[in-house]
């Protein structure tokens, strides 16, 4: 019964998601305010359903739905999507759910191919700390999709010529420090965690390897802007290759060596 | 004057002069950080890490560690004119706080012992170089519900509990007692003892009676099985199988080659050429790791600085640019 009811919500979510998107694109298109205001109202709906699948699960688990390899991203879109709301709020930066929902998409996409199955809370699991280390690496992660969308509509801004790109830019400099502050959270956490449990801070196994990469990957972009100056078009390159690295530590480091990391499934 | 210019123009001076110029440039900086992010990547492709753990790998964030400390003195004027005191204090504080990270990892790579000891319920570990001596009084162990896992997942061996319940003996006196598991290990005086969490099982006997009813006990433990004889015949048994009801696998070995024997069964003796072989006193064992860290307090050190410097910095930060947009107050009051 359960199964069929989160079944059902979770594709309602993405069909949702989908609607919102392609009526975000077409008020885009049209630079119709008014459609566009339309589409994050049905976003708004998806997310809510979104939001509830998770509530659903957490109650049918027993624990936070943040254990399997289905429930991380499930919970890194619902955040990814939640973050565009927020922005959403302020009429001047809804285009950046252009470049935004597709991120969230991508990721509900991913999850229809894992295991949707209810795995018990191991006991090594059941840790504050550990809770507290996905929960910000996550957050840092979907910080940075804004990063990176923000930095795609700078560039495509400043390629037709349109005006006031520089709103893109900015944003996608105050989002990149709350990405590495709280990546640098989620990694000190981590670390802690693992050292309780395996006896060592450190391992340097594929994912802890690719998360210190896209965390000197964030530094040198702050270092870059900060010190460099480095603004717009060039910053914006390496906020796109900052993202391609926490795809990569997020999904693609997986498909690599075995590790202690992963998720339960 | 004089003495001060021959100091100037000392060679040593004029060294240090070099090397302090050298990695206080961005332009050092900077093709640092990217070699280093791409050494990175590239030990990362490779099968096993530990190239992460050479001495040119650590000398290499050494590096990054001085240049930052070089760029941070060097900027130090620069940010207190361009920026005021509040984004100096965050800068300082953030980059301080990475240093002490930085000489922390490195000092743990070379200072501090980590050992791995098995030990076995209702025994008496001695581990030499360790200031105490380690009694396992009781292993709790649950097993999670048949079906849990896949069973040639990784994670059936886990425990659903495993609680070590150590005592430490001090100069034959009990010293501290406390109970430690995977998750929660045990701190004592700077010593963390921390079970293993996939080293555990069982150590047993293999009592051997002859037809003179004259026995023989061998004691079998299954991280270095014993080779026995019964009559003439070398045998080995690696471990015991089974919970409830245990069972061991008898072996011999035939010209290099392992056979199997025959079965031995808790309360049913396995009767072979005139031999009786049975299980006798069977126990929980785990490993233990027993380690020391006397870096630790410089990592934590150094992560609370680098959290706190950020924090400020973000602040401050905010708070500038919102006093820039908003009333136009004077721009250089930067009171804290
Ligand atoms: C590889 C070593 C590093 C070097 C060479 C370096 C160098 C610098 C320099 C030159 C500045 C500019 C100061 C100024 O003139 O205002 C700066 C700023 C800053 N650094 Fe670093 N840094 C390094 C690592 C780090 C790390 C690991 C962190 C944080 C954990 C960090 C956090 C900051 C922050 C927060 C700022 C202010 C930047 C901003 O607002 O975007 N730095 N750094």
């Amino acid at each position: 019964m359960y199964e069929i009811v989160e079944q059902l919500l979770f594709y309602l979510a993405i069909l949702l998601y989908v609607i919102a998107w392609g009526w975000h694109l077409r008020g885009w298109q049209l630079g119709s305010a008014k459609q566009t205001a339309t589409a994050i109202r049905i976003l708004w709906v998806g997310w809510a359903v979104h939001v509830f699948l998770m509530g659903i699960r957490w109650y049918q688990a027993g624990h936070i739905p943040l254990i399997t390899a289905f429930e991380f991203v499930v919970f890194f879109a619902m955040l990814v999507i939640g973050v565009f709301l927020l922005f959403s709020l302020k009429e001047k930066n809804r285009m950046l759910g252009v470049f935004l929902l597709p991120v969230g998409l991508f990721l509900m996409f991913y999850a229809t191919l894992l295991s949707r199955d209810i795995q018990p809370e191991l006991a090594i699991f059941n840790s504050l700390l550990l809770k507290f280390h996905v929960l910000t690496t996550l957050l840092g992660y979907a910080a940075w999709s804004t990063t990176f969308a923000a930095s795609i509509s700078f560039l495509y801004l400043e390629r037709k010529g349109k005006s006031s790109p520089g709103l893109f830019d900015r944003m996608a400099y105050r989002a990149a420090f709350f990405a590495f502050c709280f990546l640098t959270l989620g990694i000190i956490t981590g670390a802690l965690w693992g050292d309780r449990v395996f006896g060592q801070l450190w391992f340097w196994d594929p994912k802890e390897t690719w998360s210190f990469i896209t965390w000197l990957i964030f530094l040198a972009y702050l270092h870059a802007r900060y010190t460099l100056d480095w603004k717009g078009r060039r910053a914006a390159i390496l906020a796109i290759i900052g993202f391609l690295a926490v795809i990569f530590t997020y999904v693609g480091v997986d498909f690599l060596l075995p590790q202690i990391h992963g998720t339960q499934s | 004057m004089k003495a001060r210019d021959k100091l100037t123009h000392h060679p040593v001076t004029a060294a240090f002069k070099a090397v302090f110029s050298f990695f206080s440039s961005l332009k050092t900086a900077i093709p640092l950080l990217v070699i280093t992010i791409i050494v990175t990547i590239g030990i990362s492709l490779l099968p096993t890490p530990d190239l992460f753990r050479s001495w040119w790998y650590l000398g290499l964030l050494g590096l990054n560690g001085v240049s930052l400390t070089f760029i941070t003195i060097q900027h130090i004027p620069l940010i207190l004119r361009k920026k005021g005191r509040n984004a100096l204090i965050g800068v300082v504080v953030t980059h301080l706080g990475i240093l002490i990270l930085i000489v922390g990892a490195i000092y743990g790579g070379m200072s501090g012992f980590r050992y791995e000891v098995r030990v076995i319920e209702d025994e008496m570990t001695i581990v030499p170089g360790l200031p105490f001596v380690i009694h396992l009084e009781k292993l709790e162990v649950e097993e999670y519900p048949e079906g849990t896992f896949a069973p040639s997942s990784q994670q059936s061996a886990l425990k659903k509990k495993q609680d070590s319940h150590i005592t430490l003996v001090k100069n034959g006196q009990p010293w501290v007692s406390f109970v430690a598991k995977p998750g929660a290990p045990g701190y004592v005086d700077g010593i963390t003892v921390l079970p293993a969490l996939n080293d555990i099982g069982w150590t047993f006997e293999v009592i051997i009676t002859d037809g003179q009813g004259r026995q023989k006990i061998i004691p079998v433990k299954p991280w270095s099985p014993p080779v026995f004889n019964v009559g003439e015949k070398p045998m080995m048994v690696h471990n015991l199988l089974g919970e409830g009801e245990f069972t061991a696998q008898l072996l011999t070995m035939k010209d290099a080659e392992v056979l199997p024997v025959g079965v031995i069964t808790q309360g049913h003796p396995l009767e072979m050429d005139g031999f009786s072989i049975s299980l006798g006193d069977i126990r929980r064992y785990t490993s233990l790791m027993v380690y020391d860290r006397p870096h630790a307090p410089l990592l934590v050190t150094g992560c609370l600085a680098m959290m706190l410097g950020l924090i400020w910095h973000f602040y401050f930060r905010h708070r500038e640019r919102g006093r820039k947009k908003g009333t136009s107050r004077g721009e250089n009051d930067t009171h804290v």
